[in-house]
């Protein structure tokens, strides 16, 4: 695919009839993933020696801990496309992963903390990866709330990609420094949400529901930045075209 | 006198006429840091592990509530936007307002602490490492802040979003300079820790005006 | 003597979904005088903005000496003087300090003859917070005059002035056309403005 090709799918309308188009592909493969993931994790495996059958919810922790960090990763790389390009079509996909990736993040937190309970007595523990995933629900947060303080709408998004790819850059710091930190606090506990060699039967639900997840993401983001774009170039003669069609 | 030094001997001038507002910043760092044996208790062995926390903590709260005079007084007064149709690269113009900001606002930080360590029972060359570390750490402080109040120039009522930029972002700086102060008192070596914070300095003062300058151009629109 | 020319180019601009203006285009060369005219809130002062390249338009482009101004702004600033509603002046710092910081000093320290002529000489030591709106704007004026840049680009200069100083701006004004200058003006007080050929009337 040559340069122009992509110059002409970054375009507002074909990037909105692709992706409407392309939603389906996504979102239904990732239900699908998602259904034989939960049920290879939550029936077929075996239950866990130590955890018995509380470690399953390692099957949404894992999944969502692992996209809510690529999507920030997605979000600031939209982002860049989108002040180097001037792009509307980035900015909305990068608008539009930002909450889903925020409760992502939230949903990660929950069921890490829900994992916590039963296996060692206390829901919150400050463990490197639980600090991380709340310094990265912050981050999400800054990001929308700095797009919902400013009123103009492309000033709102060239502020917050800025922001977006400060924090990108910042995100490894911020990890590394939370671990390195948590080494010199926890050196008397085993790092407690590291998970020990799993096994084949464990194994392979835990990646189907990665995959699944990631799929369902990018169909949902589909939709959700069709329609912001569709919002932003309402003025426009396609969009005009568009909405009398649905009528 | 080239337009760098001009311009920032004029905003070290303006910071001395305007110094009501460096002093909040002080006060909010000294009664912080205050604040905290009052309330917590007073031995030796317990101050000596608050100490580094505390002294960030301060840091960090004294540049929240300074932190809106960095560019709002200019963007009221117009002086910004005249900034911004200079021929100079603005950021290195933004490079010069955060070098003088840093002056003004951490310099006098950075001799406060020096009364705070000692009471907090710290002795020696270690209320200099104290000190160092204030150095530091709020040199990338000074450039998170800029850039958190050139984001929200436009915005009305910024507090809360500025202390949740601010926030994670500072992290690191927060993490590591507890953890200088913490081995100076401890005599551990401090090299890596103070590695760490000095080259998130230089991280910050090079891309940090870049970023700044961005973010004003993008404000003022 | 050289001849400098700035042009708009089919220019509009929005703010979201509100219309501010459309479709403007002008050109302004060497010793013209453009005078924007509209009431509050028409649009003027965005479109000055525009021609600063402070805001940027929705369609159509700012060309100095027909290069957009994006890729030649240090170019372009080194001939541009503009004067905003807020004056761009310290207020704890005196004028003479205003005027020694300058960062748009080319010929500022040469020649005060222009604060003399706006009677502001024996403010000189005063802090700008001390001096009243129309002695500030007047300060602000001074120093865009003595700037020694070609293309001034006024913002409702006339507020706050009394009919001497309105008079005196004008002659300035004068002068520097007559030297091959550029001035655009925006106003909506019609009476104090001088006659010229190029006029955009903003609704």
């Amino acid at each position: 695919m040559n340069l122009k090709q992509i110059y002409k799918y970054g375009s507002p309308p074909n990037y909105f009839k692709l992706s409407l188009k392309a939603e389906n592909w996504f979102v239904i493969p990732g239900i699908l993933l998602i259904i034989v993931g939960c049920l290879g994790g939550l029936f077929i495996a075996p239950p866990d020696y130590q955890m018995g059958d509380a470690f399953r919810i390692i099957y949404f922790h894992v999944p969502s801990a692992y996209l809510s960090m690529s999507a920030y990763a997605y979000m600031a790389g939209a982002a860049l496309v989108g002040i180097v390009w001037r792009s509307n079509v980035a900015f909305s996909v990068a608008k539009s992963i930002a909450p889903f990736g925020a409760s992502l993040t939230f949903l990660a937190i929950v069921t890490g903390m829900l994992w916590g309970k039963p296996m060692w007595g206390t829901a919150w523990v400050w463990d490197a990866r639980l600090t991380s995933q709340f310094i990265l629900l912050l981050l999400y947060l800054g990001y929308i709330l700095l797009h919902l303080s400013i009123r103009e709408q492309r000033k709102a998004d060239l502020a917050a990609s800025i922001l977006a790819l400060t924090g990108v850059i910042n995100l490894p710091i911020i990890h590394y420094s939370v671990i390195w930190w948590n080494t010199l606090h926890q050196a008397s506990t085993i790092s407690k949400l590291s998970s020990p060699s799993i096994t084949g039967d464990m194994l392979w639900p835990l990646l189907v529901m990665i995959f699944g997840y990631g799929f369902f993401f990018w169909g949902v983001i589909c939709r959700i930045a069709a329609s912001e774009i569709l919002k932003r170039e309402k003025r426009s003669k396609w969009a005009k075209e568009y909405i009398k069609e649905l009528e | 006198m080239n337009i760098y030094q001009q311009l920032f001997l004029r905003d070290l001038k303006v910071s001395i006429k305007r110094w009501s507002d460096l002093l909040t910043g002080i006060i909010m760092f000294a009664l912080v840091a205050f604040i905290f044996p009052l309330i917590a208790g007073s031995d030796q062995d317990f101050m000596h592990r608050i100490i580094g926390p505390v002294i960030l903590l301060s840091s960090l709260l004294a540049s929240l509530i300074s932190m809106q005079n960095i560019f709002k007084p200019d963007l009221n007064n117009g002086s910004l936007e005249q900034l911004v149709l200079s021929t100079h690269s603005l950021s290195g113009l933004v490079f010069i307002k955060i070098l003088s900001y840093w002056i003004s606002s951490s310099l006098p930080l950075v001799v406060v602490s020096s009364l705070i360590a000692s009471a907090y029972y710290v002795t020696g060359i270690d209320i200099a490492k104290v000190m160092l570390t204030v150095l530091l750490a709020t040199t990338t402080l000074v450039n998170i802040n800029s850039l958190a109040a050139a984001l929200t120039l436009g915005v009305r009522y910024p507090g809360a979003l500025m202390t949740l930029i601010l926030f994670p972002l500072s992290l690191p700086i927060l993490i590591f300079g507890s953890k200088a102060i913490e081995y100076s008192i401890l005599g551990m070596d401090i090299s890596g820790p103070f590695y760490f914070l000095t080259g998130m300095m230089l991280l910050s003062f090079s891309l940090g005006p870049i970023a700044t300058a961005f973010a004003i151009r993008i404000s003022i629109d | 003597m050289q001849s400098d020319v700035l042009q708009l180019d089919s220019a509009s601009l929005f703010r979201d979904d509100q219309l501010i203006f459309s479709d403007i285009s002008f050109e302004l060369k060497s010793g013209d005088h453009l005078i924007i005219k509209g009431n509050n809130g028409s649009g003027k002062t965005s479109l000055i903005r525009t021609l600063c390249g402070l805001t940027q338009l929705t369609e159509g482009c700012v060309l100095w000496n027909h290069a957009p101004i994006d890729t030649i702004s240090s170019d372009y600033y080194n001939h541009l003087a503009y004067l905003a509603h807020t004056n761009g002046l310290i207020p704890e710092l005196t004028l003479l300090e205003n005027l020694t910081y300058s960062l748009h000093k080319t010929d500022l320290d040469k020649d005060h003859s222009v604060l003399e002529g706006f009677q502001l000489k024996h403010s000189i030591q005063s802090p700008v917070a001390t001096l009243s709106n129309g002695q500030s704007r007047k300060a602000a004026l001074s120093f865009i005059i003595m700037s020694g840049k070609s293309l001034w680009v006024f913002d409702e200069p006339y507020a706050n002035l009394d009919s001497q100083s309105i008079d005196y701006l004008n002659q300035r004004i004068a002068a520097h056309l007559s030297n091959n200058g550029m001035v655009i003006t925006s106003t909506n007080r019609e009476e104090v403005i001088p006659t010229t050929n190029l006029e955009i009337t903003m609704s």
